[in-house]
């Protein structure tokens, strides 16, 4: 009878967790076909916008600047909505209460299923720049600071995951039971508007330009911009500036998330609704 | 002390009404208004021994599915004490949800279709703290003893719904634990997948396991039950051994179909100190007690006042209990 596993155990599940999505993975093969279809087709278009907008002021060539939104895009999203979506299978396929009766619990559970979600995230982003560079001659310089984009992800995939747990709260604190709910839904779709994903917000109106300047993406797709296509380094201010928001919206965002998802499983504890059917 | 002991507990669920009235919803949050609940559970008291099966009664909507999730530390009760291992429920909650194992009907769902049965279960083997070194040699100890060793390749999409539930016994099986929750394992299976599931349960008996058993197959319970609790709409009716509660309404019933029944003859057949209970049907008496040696007295008795059309006679069973205690108001009852 086991109350609990050992870091070697954990490490265990999630090697079998990701043997299993690998497995169902290439189970559906014409799936993923299509979605690197419609990847390449999405990166067409944006090379086609770019005949037209060419340069813009700060970052250089535009079809450089929105491929690099659109990888850390697939970051963003992937943090917003796992948490969620994973609530949403987990309740509906029993496996919640399955979950809480193992020793795993669920911070192992949904570990395994954030690392996964994040390497299939890569293998998009990678796509993306592979098919930027080889196929359409998008040009990236990969200074020798380009390093520094790891902690300014980490960071900001820290502080989406505050985010993302809120989101996945509210399908036991609100009873946000469909596919969506209004926090990340919102945060997730606003960022497409006013983060800076495809174009920089400073040609937002002012009012709109203030919702751009609570979100941490805003400021971490500029910083991953501003090291990649302008060579900035660590020892720039707006880059130091950058990692001091993004921490600080860590610290508040991920406990907060925390605090909200185990006060989301309690209410279900207590309402009976850890699964679908009773 | 007994691996469950549970005392008083109470559970109640919040009525939820159809659409969104914004009007009530505020005024509850304000506590203006009180809001309506179900009580699922009311003041449900037991304890079960080790190795004992305890079987718990009820038609659908009695609370047993409740009881049986309380019982696994996934939901929490209002009101009320219980201790499962020896873990408060409240305190202790994680280590009791790791001390128990809980089966539930239909809970195959909880299998991928397009992984195989080998697959699904290496899982959940990792799940339960198996090393990967020895996850397969568990996964087929328990695949052989639930007899689908020779499937373990094959997909959950194509096994049956007997098959499926043997898989899920078999996740249940890969970690050893001293307390099985089972709800209702054997509902909507095969016969032969039902009987290998109730084999199954003597075996854990006869191995030292604590089994509660949810069901509304009154047989089957009468047949596995050192125990039983008769639930009905959140409250016990009957709690006692599973002989003790059979013989509470008489050994045998005789049904006898009679063209009228008259107080006289009531009072004729009440009269007979063998006679423990009647029950009164339209034009049917149920007669209980110790009839098999009385029959021909009875009989008699019968023909002196009324013209009988029909005659039945069997040994009482769980099933004649059950019926009694949850129709109980609703039928006119003459005790003795």
């Amino acid at each position: 009878m086991k109350h609990a596993l050992s870091f070697m155990e954990k490490l265990g599940v999630m090697w079998v967790y990701l043997g299993r999505r690998a497995r169902l993975w290439f189970r559906f093969k014409i799936s993923f076909v299509f979605s690197f279809i419609a990847m390449f087709v999405t990166i067409a278009i944006f090379y086609f916008i770019n005949v037209f907008v060419g340069e813009i002021p700060e970052y250089g060539n535009y079809f450089t600047f929105v491929l690099i939104g659109l990888a850390i895009n697939q970051y963003m999203q992937t943090t917003l909505n796992t948490y969620l979506g994973t609530m949403h299978n987990m309740y509906w396929s029993n496996w919640l209460e399955i979950i809480l009766t193992s020793p795993m619990r669920l911070k192992t559970f949904f570990s395994s299923v954030m690392t996964w979600t994040y390497l299939y995230a890569t293998m998009n982003v990678a796509f993306y720049f592979v098919i930027g560079i080889f196929v359409f001659g998008a040009k990236f310089t990969f200074p020798a600071t380009a390093w520094i984009v790891i902690p300014i992800l980490i960071l900001l995939i820290i502080s989406l995951s505050g985010i993302g747990l809120i989101s996945a709260s509210m399908f036991m604190l609100a009873n946000a039971k469909g596919d969506i709910e209004p926090i990340g839904w919102g945060v997730a779709t606003l960022s497409g508007l006013v983060a800076g994903v495809y174009f920089p917000p400073k040609y937002l109106p002012a009012p709109v330009q203030l919702i751009s300047k609570i979100l941490p993406q805003t400021y971490a797709i500029d910083a991953i911009r501003r090291i990649l296509l302008n060579n900035e380094s660590i020892s720039s201010p707006s880059i130091q500036l950058t990692i001091i928001y993004l921490i600080v919206f860590s610290i508040i965002l991920l406990p907060l998330g925390m605090f909200m998802f185990n006060a989301g499983i309690r209410k279900a504890e207590k309402e009976g609704t850890l699964a679908r059917w009773m | 002390m007994n691996p469950i002991e549970i005392e008083n507990i109470t559970k109640k669920y919040r009525v939820r009404e159809k659409g969104f009235n914004w009007k009530k919803n505020l005024k509850q949050l304000l506590k203006i208004e009180k809001q309506d609940y179900l009580t699922a559970l009311n003041k449900v008291s037991f304890s079960v021994k080790k190795g004992e099966i305890f079987g718990i009664l009820g038609p659908n909507g009695a609370g047993k599915t409740t009881l049986i999730k309380i019982l696994a530390g996934l939901l929490l009760p209002e009101e009320g004490k219980a201790a499962i291992n020896n873990y408060d429920l409240i305190k202790d909650r994680e280590k009791i949800r790791t001390s128990v194992n809980i089966l539930m009907s239909g809970g195959w769902i909880i299998f991928d279709y397009k992984l195989s049965i080998y697959n699904n279960l290496k899982f959940w083997g990792v799940a339960e703290g198996l090393r990967l070194g020895e996850v397969k040699e568990r996964i087929e100890e328990v695949l052989k003893i639930v007899g689908l060793h020779e499937k373990k390749d094959d997909f959950p999409e194509n096994l049956s719904a007997g098959l499926r539930q043997k898989m899920n016994l078999a996740r249940c099986l890969l970690s050893d634990r001293p307390v099985y929750l089972l709800d209702e394992p054997t509902s909507n299976i095969d016969p032969y997948s039902a009987e290998f599931i109730r084999k199954f349960i003597k075996e854990m008996k006869k191995n030292g396991k604590t089994v509660v058993l949810a069901t509304h197959n009154l047989w089957e319970a009468e047949m596995l039950c050192d125990k039983i609790a008769i639930l009905n709409r959140g409250n016990i009716l009957a709690l006692d051994e599973t002989k003790a509660i059979k013989e509470r309404i008489g050994k045998e019933i005789l049904t006898v179909e009679l063209e009228k029944i008259t107080p006289g003859l009531i009072r004729g057949i009440s009269s007979f100190g063998f006679v423990e209970k009647i029950v009164e049907e339209k034009n049917i008496l149920k007669i209980y007690g110790n009839i098999k040696r009385n029959m021909p007295t009875l009989i008699d008795t019968c023909r002196k006042y009324t013209n009988i059309t029909g005659v039945d006679m069997k040994e009482s069973s769980l099933n004649d209990v059950f019926l009694q205690l949850i129709t109980e108001k609703e039928k006119t009852m003459v005790m003795k």
